[in-house]
């Protein structure tokens, strides 16, 4: 081909191509197809519960130990959990207060390492994975709406496309339904929603945090609205404020605030408190929610939105969870397992 | 104090023993780690040995010279720079609490580091941002401590808590502007104390200037003698004292804002490691400079090895390096008073 161009065009043309074929990702050139079993290490819980889902014998590793509730949302009651990942090493990951050891990584020989894109895929992490020679592959998982591709895009590299399709359509058809049920809704109907974090339940994160996903999924107005500072979010605010919000619902995310809230005077004076609209985010066997977000995310807008509006949403928790459960976690339960999960 | 070498030939084992106390460190960072690696394996390698199957060997290649060479060649560095800017910053104020933490120039450092991170630019606009505000804070401290004389020894360590107290307020809002997603966690990552952040082939960017400039202050040693004495016999003596005063203040700079730029904010070990090192070899500066370049550096090595190996977890490096210090400083403690009092 290169003889048709004329003499002069040659040089540029090739060193065009050159500059091009330099600068396509690593792992366009040295993903392997057939991955051997415990090679793909997510460096950030999100994708690595992505694999978890579409392919767990793939895992190479946590994050961090199954065992560590407070403040995260892995359960230690792991009985939902695949017995084959349960004893998987933990390898650390990267967020915005820890790294790993790269010899920890390096130990289980992995062969391809997953980015969470956008909020994690900073020059240093490209950097050191490379010093370990591991191929990336970047995963865009900024919102609800993202899983779908992502689960394609890494079905695709794995070699696991008809699962991941499986997946996606099931995905999809959760957050349709979800964005049917938004467009519905008249603005006067919609509920205000107050996410409780930390100990005293005074931390929150803002309404166009990655935390806050299935607030926005389930059509609830979060009553935070300030601006993300920190990807890590969990933003003080004060009961004062709180109080002026006066939210319809509040959903909580530790347990140990949850068993106190009815008993805390000042959380008296509070619609939501007075009226018993006070949840606990379930956490089987990730959490639904938040910390880590994941594709559990789905099933938690279900649950939000069943939540937020029991009459207008029509949704049959029990049977979504049971099927969430068969098709995301491969684990079947019985209607009053799924029953239990959440309502507590 | 017994442990102190007095003659020349005991100074001379004393440093000779420091030497070996550091090799010993080097080969215990090499081998201790979380990758499954035998002592005939580490020997094999060492020797390059062709008897390991290649898949095993490629692996060991990636872990020593991606992983722990780079790691010990950062703990080499900064343990060195932090102890010979403490001793600097020591003989030349004439002050025991002199340290390039408490004299606020590993804030102020951080300071112009983050700042140079958000603006961007090339890599040495980053240091050199480093170096400027650490400059600046030793300079704060230094004021404020001639503006209120009479106790010089307290009101340059109340300097410098000013000077840090002020470089990590303007810290906060560099880490406020910057953007969230991107530049933040990067900030955070370095600052958090990691001798891991500098991959091998940025390491001569630090290393050139940091043996440079102990090389330097080394060379200056008899100078620092002298200035430690106090300027009217220094200038007897025929210094120019103030050219001199300036140049190794500036070079102990240098020093601590490299040992920021490479393992983010890791205290304690430019206030003991001088001490300990005058503790075993005396008061000479020149002498007083390599001992304590040598135990800085085997210090570090020693609390990073610990840090990541006796828990389950990671521990920083910085938290182990400050633990181990509270005894050693204790060790030291009568030797500052005496000096202080």
């Amino acid at each position: 081909m290169l003889n048709t161009l004329p003499r002069k065009l040659r040089l540029p043309v090739v060193a065009f191509a050159a500059s091009l074929s330099l600068s396509l990702p690593a792992w366009a050139a040295t993903v392997p197809t057939q991955l051997p079993p415990h090679s793909v290490y997510g460096t950030a819980p999100p994708v690595t519960l992505l694999v978890y889902s579409l392919a767990p014998d793939l895992l190479a590793g946590w994050n961090f130990p199954l065992n560590k509730t407070a403040g995260l949302g892995m359960s230690t009651n792991s009985e939902y959990l695949l017995a084959a990942t349960r004893n998987l090493p933990v390898l650390g990951g990267w967020d915005p207060g820890d790294k790993p050891d790269l010899e920890r990584v390096l130990a289980v020989h992995p062969r391809l390492a997953l980015i969470w894109a956008p909020y994690l895929d900073n020059a240093q992490l490209h950097q050191e994975l490379e010093r370990i020679d591991v191929p990336t592959l970047t995963i865009n998982l900024k919102s609800l709406d993202d899983y779908p591709a992502a689960f394609r895009l890494l079905g695709d590299k794995l070699g696991q496309g008809a699962r991941a399709e499986q997946l996606a359509t099931k995905f999809q058809n959760i957050l349709n339904r979800l964005q049917h049920l938004r467009s519905a809704m008249p603005q006067s109907e919609r509920q205000t929603v107050y996410y409780a974090e930390g100990a005293d339940g005074l931390m929150t994160d803002t309404a166009d945090s990655p935390h806050t996903a299935v607030i926005r999924a389930a059509g609830g107005d979060n009553v935070f609205t300030g601006k993300t500072t920190a990807l890590k979010g969990m933003e003080q605010v004060s009961m004062g404020q709180l109080l002026t919000w006066n939210p319809d619902v509040i959903v909580v995310q530790d347990p140990v605030f949850y068993h106190r809230v009815y008993t805390l005077p000042a959380w008296q004076g509070l619609k939501a408190v007075k009226a018993h609209r006070v949840y606990l985010v379930p956490r089987q066997p990730f959490n639904w929610m938040d910390r880590p977000p994941s594709f559990m995310m789905g099933l938690g807008a279900l649950w939000l939105a069943h939540i937020l509006y029991p009459q207008q949403s029509k949704i049959d928790l029990n049977a979504e969870i049971q099927e969430f459960f068969k098709t995301f976690l491969q684990v079947d339960l019985t209607p009053a397992q799924a029953q239990s999960l959440w309502q507590q | 104090m017994t442990l102190t070498a007095r003659s020349r030939p005991a100074k001379q084992l004393a440093m000779s023993m420091l030497i070996v106390l550091l090799c010993g460190m080097v080969l215990l960072e090499l081998w201790w780690g979380h990758y499954p690696l035998s002592s005939l394996q580490f020997w094999q390698w060492l020797r390059g040995d062709s008897s390991l199957p290649a898949e095993k060997a490629m692996q060991i290649d990636l872990l020593m010279m991606q992983i722990r060479f780079p790691r010990l060649c950062v703990a080499i560095l900064v343990g060195a720079a932090l102890a010979a800017s403490g001793t600097v910053f020591q003989a030349v104020f004439r002050n025991p609490l002199a340290a390039p933490d408490i004299l606020g120039v590993m804030a102020g450092s951080a300071f112009g580091g983050a700042l140079g991170l958000i603006l961007g630019g090339p890599w040495w606009t980053i240091q050199v941002a480093a170096f400027v505000s650490g400059l600046i804070a030793v300079a704060m401290a230094y004021l404020i401590a001639r503006h209120f004389p009479g106790q010089p020894t307290l009101m340059l360590v109340i300097g410098g808590i000013l000077a840090a107290a002020s470089f990590t307020a303007l810290l906060s809002l560099v880490k406020y502007a910057a953007d969230p997603y991107q530049q933040l966690p990067s900030i955070v990552f370095w600052l958090m104390g990691s001798l891991s952040n500098v991959p091998l082939r940025q390491i001569p960017y630090f290393a050139v200037p940091v043996f440079a400039g102990i090389t330097l202050l080394i060379l200056h040693g008899h100078s620092l003698d002298a200035l430690s004495l106090g300027d009217e016999e220094a200038h007897s003596l025929g210094l120019p004292v103030r050219q001199i005063r300036l140049l190794v203040i500036m070079l102990a700079t240098l020093l601590a804002a490299m040992a920021v730029m490479m393992a983010g904010m890791i205290g304690w070990i430019g206030l003991i490691i001088p001490h300990l090192a005058r503790l075993i070899l005396g008061p000479g500066n020149r002498r007083l400079l390599m001992g304590s370049s040598l135990l800085g550096a085997a210090y570090l090595l020693f609390a990073d090895a610990l840090a990541r190996n006796l828990f389950a977890v990671d521990v920083p490096v910085g938290i182990f390096a400050e633990l181990l210090g509270v005894p050693a400083f204790l060790l030291v403690l009568r030797q500052i008073r005496r000096a202080w009092v």
